[in-house]
């Protein structure tokens, strides 16, 4: 992603913004209320193209940070960056738990794109579902209607939409929201772990700094100047962003 | 062994949905022996000239406007939404109005045709308007506002063309807002019956678009589907069905409402394949069930009342489980 700038009703909101990812690394997109995260993560998943912004993802072009990871993971099995054409899929936040879907009839619902006029998904996107939902470790919630399910579970079902979808890039938009302690670790963990056994990569928005920063392999800022920080170095960035906490 | 739960609840939508077919069947039958100022066994002409039309009718009327009912509840994410809300009715209503009461009764080829072609020319200008509108609207919000609004417009020029309009028209305007299954011949039923074919075609082809504009707006977008083609077929196939209903039967409301709700009960799914069908048959059920206890009298009673007598508890209690069911949740 080069040069891209962002904002709505005419006013800019951040500038500049260039980065690429890598496949199978986490990233946490951090920055004060009103900064932009959710436009940014909106405007990255449509894919659209704007006037200064070339709107493709993980082109090398910019190169000004290195997309290895702060640390460097001993058991990562994929690297390189991820290819301009991949499948981006953004999970936004607080998505309605509609009473009278299992969490199958939800993921394929979610697969409006992939399916068949009569909404059903094919044989290999099934067989997808079914190694996302192992992997996630939700197999036995398939029939489960998702009214019942708790915050994190449903978290988890999103997740499972996203790769049944193929996503090659995971955008979510505050994936931690309304969590309490342990499911916000939970799922955080399980991004971290999709991640790594998927090659996926994630760009995820938090204000659960803490928390987030334990499974973020880097970090990208949002100031309220408008200004778009990728440092390797999360700490400098979130002292940017946060002035007076870091 | 988490299998089992699943199977017996599983057992249990398969029973209640076989309940409903059962249901259906007695219903109909019985509606057959209905008619004629109380209970009594038809043979012959008044069979097939006034039962099987009234019944055939009254099956259609009540799946169509049940169709339109689940589909403007998904589309507009509202429990209470049906074809009503929209100013479908309120322009079906002005027209038979206008037919009526400035035509007037000593038109030439005056009847009960007129005011039905009225009604439904009224119903599909208020259908154009609220899609032709939809193209302006982002949000499914404000097109709900502007169908109630457009619906209050509607009947407030009614009121004022009843105001001064003679005692004749007003007895024949009436007869047509109560509401009836009767009266309507094979032609007429015919043209019911492909509304309602076109439609529920429509609602399936929406199907996929119905389930995932539950999530919202933004979700379907996400999802990679087009919110204005959900809307704008949504609304064709829901203007298309009750128009036609509204013209020949008179504005009944309360079917849209209901339906779905206790469809989406008896399957224990809000997915459309199966929400669709079973909305469909629970319609044409409550319709019959409406007919049968007009009937039942020496002088027949409007069906808009007597839907509204069963239809009215219904809603209530189905009001009152959701919220119980939420405090427990």
């Amino acid at each position: 992603m080069n040069h891209l700038t962002i904002g709505y009703g005419g006013r800019t909101l951040v500038r500049d913004i260039s980065f690429e990812l890598s496949r199978g690394e986490v990233v946490l997109l951090a920055g004060p209320n009103g900064t932009g995260k959710t436009t940014l993560l909106k405007r990255l998943a449509s894919g659209g193209t704007g006037p200064e912004n070339c709107a493709t993802l993980g082109s090398s072009e910019g190169g000004a940070h290195s997309w290895e990871g702060r640390r460097s993971r001993s058991d990562r099995r994929f690297s390189g960056p991820v290819p301009p054409e991949a499948t981006a899929v953004l999970i936004p936040t607080n998505i309605p738990k509609v009473k009278g879907f299992t969490v199958e009839t939800f993921i394929e619902t979610g697969c409006y794109r992939e399916s068949d006029w009569k909404g059903r998904i094919s044989r290999e996107a099934r067989e997808r579902m079914e190694e996302a939902l192992e992997l996630l470790g939700i197999q036995h919630l398939k029939h489960r209607d998702i009214a019942t399910l708790s915050d994190g579970e449903f978290q988890k079902a999103c997740l499972a939409t996203g790769l049944t979808r193929k996503a090659e890039i995971l955008f979510l938009d505050e994936p931690t929201a309304h969590l309490d302690v342990e499911n916000r670790i939970d799922v955080l963990r399980t991004l971290g772990e999709v991640a790594r056994k998927t090659g996926t990569a994630i760009l995820f928005s938090s204000h659960d700094l803490h928390d987030a920063l334990q499974v973020a392999d880097r970090v990208f800022a949002l100031t309220r100047e408008g200004r778009f920080i990728a440092s390797a170095d999360p700490e400098a960035a979130l002292a940017e962003a946060f002035p007076g906490y870091f | 062994m988490i299998k089992v739960p699943l199977l017996k609840s599983d057992l249990d939508h398969r029973m209640r949905k076989s309940y409903l077919i059962a249901m259906l069947a007695i219903l109909l039958v019985l509606d057959l022996f209905v008619g004629g100022g109380g209970v009594s066994l038809a043979t012959g002409a008044v069979l097939w000239k006034l039962r099987v039309p009234r019944v055939l009718t009254a099956v259609i009327a009540g799946g169509a406007l049940a169709l339109g009912g689940a589909q403007m509840q998904a589309v507009f994410r509202n429990p209470l939404a049906d074809p009503h809300i929209m100013g479908v009715s309120g322009g079906a209503g002005l027209g038979a109005a206008i037919a009526t009461m400035v035509l007037g009764t000593s038109a030439a080829v005056f009847s009960g045709v007129t005011v039905a072609v009225a009604a439904f020319l009224g119903a599909f200008a208020a259908a154009a308007l609220v899609v032709a509108v939809s193209a302006r609207f982002k949000s499914a919000t404000t097109l709900l506002v502007f169908g109630v609004m457009l619906g209050f417009i509607f009947s407030a020029l009614s009121s004022v063309l009843q105001y001064t309009a003679g005692e004749e028209s007003l007895k024949l305007f009436y007869s047509w807002m109560a509401g009836s299954f009767s009266g309507c011949r094979y032609v007429e039923i015919v043209l019911m019956a492909g509304a309602l074919v076109i439609g529920l075609l429509l609602a399936a082809i929406n199907g996929k678009g119905l389930d995932i504009i539950l999530f919202g707006e933004e979700y379907a977008r996400l999802s990679g589907a087009s919110t204005r083609r959900i809307l704008v077929l949504s609304m064709l196939s829901t203007c298309l069905m009750t128009g036609t209903v509204t013209a020949f039967c008179g504005p009944l409301g309360f079917v849209g409402i209901v339906a779905p709700h206790i469809a989406r009960r008896l399957t224990g799914s809000s997915a459309h394949r199966q929400v669709l069908p079973y909305s469909l048959a629970t319609g044409a059920a409550l319709a019959l069930a409406a007919d049968i206890l007009a009937n039942l009298w020496p002088i027949p009673l409007p069906v808009g009342s007597t839907l509204a007598l069963i239809g009215i508890p219904l809603v209530l209690f189905l009001l009152l489980r959701n919220s119980a069911s939420n405090v427990r949740h």
